[in-house]
């Protein structure tokens, strides 16, 4: 059941350039159902002139203290707003929002694949699920924007690339899983990234017949399914149709998604 | 001191003139998670049409200052499996239930509205006036004649109420009257206003479909004026919408002859927005010494 919560700024930093991490308290959130892809739909404080609500990765939850670590990119006016709210702010929030991971497949080992401010729902999968065997494959721009590499120690390996080679391999992240693949195959591969990186995806999944789940992006509007403005193309018997990002996502399964 | 808050609207009771705008609410099960439904005065239902329909290419929405810009495009499932599989849930929401009836054609109008008939659905609510759909829609709204045959055509087999719901691109107190002469019950406007954003960086519209409709505050004033005039102009019942935040802008809009109110993108930026409106509207009438709410409709002091 989705619930609209105060939540407070305990914590608002710079991680990399362009890219910041807020981190509320929210004791009214039920952050014990959360589950890794799900999102906040976060209200921008002191102004009302921006209406909506922004869908923010959650990074990390903290049960016993209360908090959700939430990253984001400045990429307009209301982030911009959010990244420099000060600690004490109060926010209103739909937290946790949408559809996470979904974990039912006995999956054993397992391929986390991110680019750029997608990486970040991707740690609290392996806090989530530890038993688990993973590699993680992070694509960056540059090292300037480079986040979060530490929250990945849990993986058995972790691949980086960068577009100028300032930090791992030069190129994509996408010719690092495919090398990858010509070695080992996962059970399933979980994503999160910029949509030429999932369109590449799909193409390299499909060839090695592997399943993948994939978070994808949408300009929202409500955040509970009330309005259909953030839709993604599926695929289904009858032709194109549109599903809800918001709430029948942001996770799907990649066969299904149209990207 | 107990305010009365009931209204009448042709004919039917609602315990307060604070209703959600149709788009913004879909079939009520979404905001019926956050807060109790059964409060509001009524619940305008997404626009039915004879057959599903898949919406508009995303992204459909954009915000600007104080307004947001959407092109939803009609998604909705259908009138027929609205009946079939949404229906019944529906009446659960314990409120009056308007159901907001779109086509292409006039006989599309009538078709939903024949297939609604035996419904405790309380009244119809004609779109002639969305902005994001090629067919029907804004085309039928913006052409007097147009309006008042789609209108003639629905209120010949329509067995509710029937309001109609006006867009602001056209001369709406000329589409108010047409609408009326051809058996109107009420009118509700406005409807979106036709709007774009562009991305300079990437020369390209916000929206897939390059086009959408705008709502929220930043259109309150233009709509508090159109429903002034409109009101002035006809002598069945107004309902006032565009931009309603507070329990004050609908006190506005009522003062300006809006008999019941609609709120939509309030609800889309806090779910609980309605229920906060409604509390808002009676504490203003409290402060005001107002003891039935009716008595503010049309009560504009020029």
């Amino acid at each position: 059941m989705l619930k609209n919560i105060k939540a407070t700024a305990v914590l608002n930093e710079t991680v990399a350039e362009g890219i910041f991490r807020l981190v509320l308290h929210c004791p009214q959130a039920d952050l014990w159902h959360f589950v890794p892809g799900q999102f906040a739909h976060v209200r921008i404080p002191e102004h009302e002139e921006l209406l909506l609500g922004r869908p923010l990765s959650i990074n990390a939850v903290n049960i016993k203290e209360k908090t959700v670590t939430l990253i984001c990119r400045v990429s307009g006016k209301g982030t911009l707003a959010l990244s420099k709210t000060q600690k004490g702010t109060e926010f209103s929030a739909i937290l946790p929002a949408g559809r996470g991971f979904n974990m039912q497949g006995k999956y054993k080992k397992i391929f986390l694949v991110g680019g750029g401010v997608g990486i970040a729902p991707l740690p609290p999968v392996v806090q989530k699920w530890p038993e688990k065997q993973y590699e993680a494959f992070l694509g960056y721009r540059g090292r300037n924007v480079s986040y979060a590499v530490d929250e990945f120690s849990g993986c058995e390996a972790v691949h980086i690339a960068s577009d100028d080679g300032t930090i791992g391999e030069r190129g994509t992240v996408t010719k690092l899983l495919e090398k990858r693949l010509s070695q080992v195959l996962p059970d399933v591969v979980l994503a999160c990234g910029p949509a030429p990186m999932l369109r590449e995806l799909k193409r390299i999944v499909e060839a090695a017949g592997l399943s993948c789940q994939v978070s994808v992006e949408q300009r929202m509007c409500c955040g509970f399914g009330a309005c259909a403005a953030c839709v993604c193309g599926v695929n289904t018997p009858d032709g194109r149709d549109y599903k809800k990002v918001c709430v029948e996502g942001p996770v799907f399964d990649i066969r299904e998604v149209i990207l | 001191m107990d305010v009365n808050m009931q209204v009448s609207l042709c004919g039917v009771k609602l315990k307060n003139p604070v209703i959600a705008a149709s788009g913004t609410f879909a079939f009520g099960e979404q905001h019926s998670w956050f807060i109790d439904v059964s409060r509001l005065g009524g619940v305008a239902l997404k626009s039915l049409t004879p057959k599903k329909r898949a919406g508009n290419l995303p992204p459909r929405v954009a915000e600007t200052a104080s307004g947001i810009i959407n092109s939803i495009g009609l998604q909705n499932p259908g009138v027929d499996a609205f009946l079939e599989k949404t229906y019944q849930k529906t009446l659960k929401l314990d409120t009056v239930l308007i159901a907001n009836i779109a086509g292409e054609t006039i006989e599309d109008y009538v078709y939903v509205a024949q297939r609604l008939n035996d419904t405790q659905i309380s009244m119809y609510e004609l779109n002639i006036s969305c902005p994001n759909v090629k067919l029907g829609g804004a085309g039928l709204g913006t052409d007097p004649a147009l309006a008042a045959k789609c209108v003639r055509g629905v209120k010949a087999v329509a067995k509710k109420p029937v309001i109609v719901k006006l867009t602001p691109a056209a001369e709406v107190v000329r589409v108010a009257k047409a609408v009326r002469d051809a058996g109107a019950d009420a009118v509700s406007l406005i409807n979106t206003y036709p709007a774009m954003a562009v991305n300079v960086r990437t020369k390209r519209p916000v929206l897939g479909n390059v086009t959408g409709g705008l709502s929220g505050p930043c259109i309150m004033p233009a709509a508090l004026k159109m429903v002034y005039d409109v009101s002035r102009a006809v002598s069945i019942p107004v309902v006032g919408m565009g931009g309603i935040m507070t329990g004050e802008d609908a006190a506005a809009f009522m003062l300006c002859g809006a008999r019941c109110v609609m709120a939509g993108t309030a609800g889309l930026r806090d779910p609980a927005a309605h229920i906060r409106i409604i509390d808002e509207l009676e504490q203003y009438a409290k402060d005001m010494n107002i003891s039935d709410l009716s008595a503010l409709v049309g009560a504009l002091e020029v």
